[in-house]
């Protein structure tokens, strides 16, 4: 069974303009974006800054309100923020930056506590000794000592305090982790100990990510389903041996040349032209057509269908 | 004679926390029209040490010494703030990592790049043309299409890859002969990083400059540079063609480095342990041995010297280390340790190994790999 769905998600955003902010206009982040999840996979979804993958997992979390489609998880429909409750459950998130997203005025133990005393359903029947055990049991499977839950967030280095994150996630036992660009803060050194940490929960406990990361060779790394998002629509699905093997959509052909592994000899390159549309711009057709080096004049008339082509799914007329 | 020649740099902070001396013994050379990157984790000096060349370091509260500091064949030792005014923007430029922080947001592309025109012309003393002409031209060599209408935007209409071509046109505005650009990409997508660099490598070659470029990935410095420079802990650690570096690292930093990064052969991925080390409080011997796969002990007592290139212990001591150790023999690794001293002290030697044994991996007595000292 699926974890997650999401069947058409479509979010948008209003921003307004001009004098005293009389004309607005729509953001159009997501536009109908179906995807699903099952258990104990690791999803990558890549894309450049602004495609859309961060609003993609804070819509799924209901830190934003959609705007239409629907979401699914665990087989129930999620219609109104009473349903949040339900999703906190199953879904939790951990976000890029490690140093914005603790309470520097908590403790670790306090942060990690956090989550089983404000939640009203799943641990309300722990005892308060029980549940100071299981934060030091969270503590220790992210690596942490128990001396360390009583220290403040400014008193940890970058790692270690995505450490902190991942088990304030973890703490509320959930099946899925949304993890938005988890360690492209981080130092290169430290990102592969991140890495490892979530590969070793997840065989522990057989959690599924979502893995949202501009880093193509590490999302190759870590998951077994690759999403690719371009201004909020996914252009290309599938499992990512496929994916990355013979990619078939142009964008993501030419985004895994960029990410090419390194080698003594490497040429800079391919190069696109001209730059990701603005999200303001309605876009009738594939919204790469802009700069994509194989478009014809169908691609700018209408927006190709995600279809099954070769095991995965692409939104391209000329595939 | 070089256009970069920098010997022994060192460079002090003062801080509330006492001093810390975040650059090492930094010495570089670069000739024109050569492409030098330097690569090392956040806090590891690379920034310092380029700042450097520029006499960007405020003076108040830091020390910066150096045996030699040639630019552009200008002798920089010396300088005080107004000598550096006078080199800065001519002789060298500098290219930073966000684009809008390094432009003023309340004056127009067109302004700006004026600014820095006449600034030049009041330098060298020419006599000015049509200033907006060669502005609009300068706009045209960085590949920004429609120069007359982007001199009157502001940065905020730009989008970030635009933007860093009119850092890049204010940065040849003075025509430097050397080009700094402290990760000049990283703020920006990869499709757009990819015309960056494209336009930096063509410039190069085009204006006949060197460039010093700083970054922590290493697929942009192979695919910018001739040569490379890793540094860790404010120190050099390994330098070299980027050929020889990437195809053949020789110092344990760099390996794993590169195993950190996934390929498409990777199942596993290899971690370096810990963390980098607090430039307070830094490790007696190698900053690097408390995370070396391959520490001896004798790196946790001397700090190896920066030679061939290479600035490690594993270089000299031509054996490897053994799995365990037992008393008598570490008095046996005592001795050797004293004669790898003695060899370092006298440069160019290497000690032939004994039993393998001499060397005893650090682990057995010294356990500092795990990640869980936090600063107090």
């Amino acid at each position: 069974m699926n974890i997650w769905e999401t069947h058409d998600l479509t979010k948008h955003f209003t921003v307004r303009r001009g004098f005293l902010k009389q004309n607005s206009q729509l953001v159009r982040a997501l536009e109908g974006v179906s995807l699903s999840q099952a258990e104990g996979e690791t999803l990558g979804l890549v894309g450049e800054s602004g495609c859309g993958k961060s609003t993609f997992g804070r819509t799924l979390m209901g830190l934003y309100p959609k705007t239409s489609g629907r979401i699914v998880v665990a087989g129930r429909e999620i219609e109104s923020p009473a349903d949040q409750e339900h999703v906190l459950q199953h879904i939790q998130m951990v976000f890029q930056d490690p140093y914005a997203s603790l309470n520097p005025r908590m403790t670790v133990r306090q942060s990690l506590l956090e989550p089983l005393t404000v939640r009203t359903t799943g641990h309300v029947s722990l005892s308060e000794a029980d549940k100071l055990a299981k934060v030091d049991a969270v503590l220790e499977q992210v690596g942490l000592t128990k001396a360390q839950g009583e220290r403040y967030p400014h008193e940890f280095s970058g790692g270690q305090r995505q450490r902190i994150g991942i088990g304030r996630a973890l703490i509320s036992e959930p099946q899925c982790i949304i993890c938005d660009e988890p360690i492209s803060a981080l130092d290169v050194s430290i990102q592969v100990q991140i890495v490892s940490l979530l590969e070793h929960l997840q065989a522990e406990r057989r959690i599924s990510y979502v893995f949202i990361s501009h880093d193509l060779n590490m999302v190759r790394y870590i998951s077994q389903r690759i999403a690719v998002m371009y201004l909020g629509a996914v252009v290309e699905e599938g499992p990512t041996k496929a994916v990355y093997e013979n990619p078939l959509h142009p964008y993501t052909q030419a985004l895994i040349q960029l990410n090419a592994p390194l080698a003594p000899h490497m040429s800079i390159g391919p190069v696109l032209a001209g730059e990701v549309p603005s999200p303001l711009a309605n876009i009738t057709g594939c919204p790469f057509a802009s700069r994509c080096p194989e478009v014809t004049s169908q691609c700018k008339e209408a927006k190709p269908p995600l279809v099954m082509r070769e095991g995965r799914k692409v939104a391209c007329w000329r595939r | 004679m070089s256009l970069v020649t920098m010997e022994n740099l060192r460079v002090t902070f003062h801080t509330f926390a006492g001093d810390v001396e975040v650059v090492r013994d930094v010495s570089l050379k670069l000739e024109a029209g050569e492409v030098l990157g330097i690569v090392g984790e956040s806090g590891c000096g690379k920034s310092v040490t380029v700042q450097a060349l520029m006499g960007l370091l405020p003076r108040d509260i830091t020390t910066v010494k150096a045996e030699a500091l040639q630019v552009a064949d200008t002798d920089c030792k010396d300088f005080g703030e107004a000598s550096w005014r006078h080199l800065r923007g001519s002789s060298v430029a500098m290219v930073f990592q966000d684009p809008m922080t390094a432009l003023n947001p309340i004056l127009s592309v067109g302004t700006q790049l004026i600014e820095s025109i006449k600034l030049r012309a009041k330098r060298s003393g020419e006599t000015l043309g049509d200033v907006k002409a060669e502005a609009a031209a300068l706009l045209q060599k960085v590949g920004i299409s429609d120069p007359d209408r982007r001199l009157a935007q502001y940065p905020h209409e730009l989008s970030g890859g635009m933007r860093q071509r009119v850092v890049i046109a204010m940065a040849l505005a003075g025509k430097p002969r050397l080009l700094l650009a402290d990760e000049p990409t990283t703020a920006l997508d990869v499709t757009t990083e990819a015309q960056i660099l494209l336009l930096l490598k063509e410039l190069i070659k085009t204006e006949h400059m060197g460039l010093i470029i700083i970054s922590h990935n290493l697929r942009v410095i192979a695919q910018m540079c001739d040569r490379m420079a890793v540094m860790y802990a404010g120190q050099i650690v390994e330098e070299g063609t980027v050929e020889a570096l990437l195809g053949n690292p020789r110092h344990p930093y760099l390996q794993g480095l590169l195993q950190s990064l996934p390929t498409m052969a990777t199942t596993k991925l290899q971690a370096i342990g810990g963390q980098p080390p607090d430039l307070y409080s830094l490790p007696m011997g190698c900053s690097f041995h408390p995370r070396c796969p391959k520490a001896m002990r004798i790196c946790a007592r001397e700090m190896p010297r920066l030679e061939n290139n290479l600035r490690c212990w594993l270089a000299k001591a031509k054996i490897t280390p053994c799995p365990t150790v037992s008393g008598e023999l570490l008095e046996k690794c005592d001795a050797y340790c004293n004669r790898l001293a003695a060899a370092n002290d006298a440069e160019g030697q290497s000690v032939e190994g004994e039993p393998a044994t001499a060397t005893a991996p650090l682990g057995a007595t010294n356990n500092t790999n795990a990640e869980g000292t936090v600063k107090s």
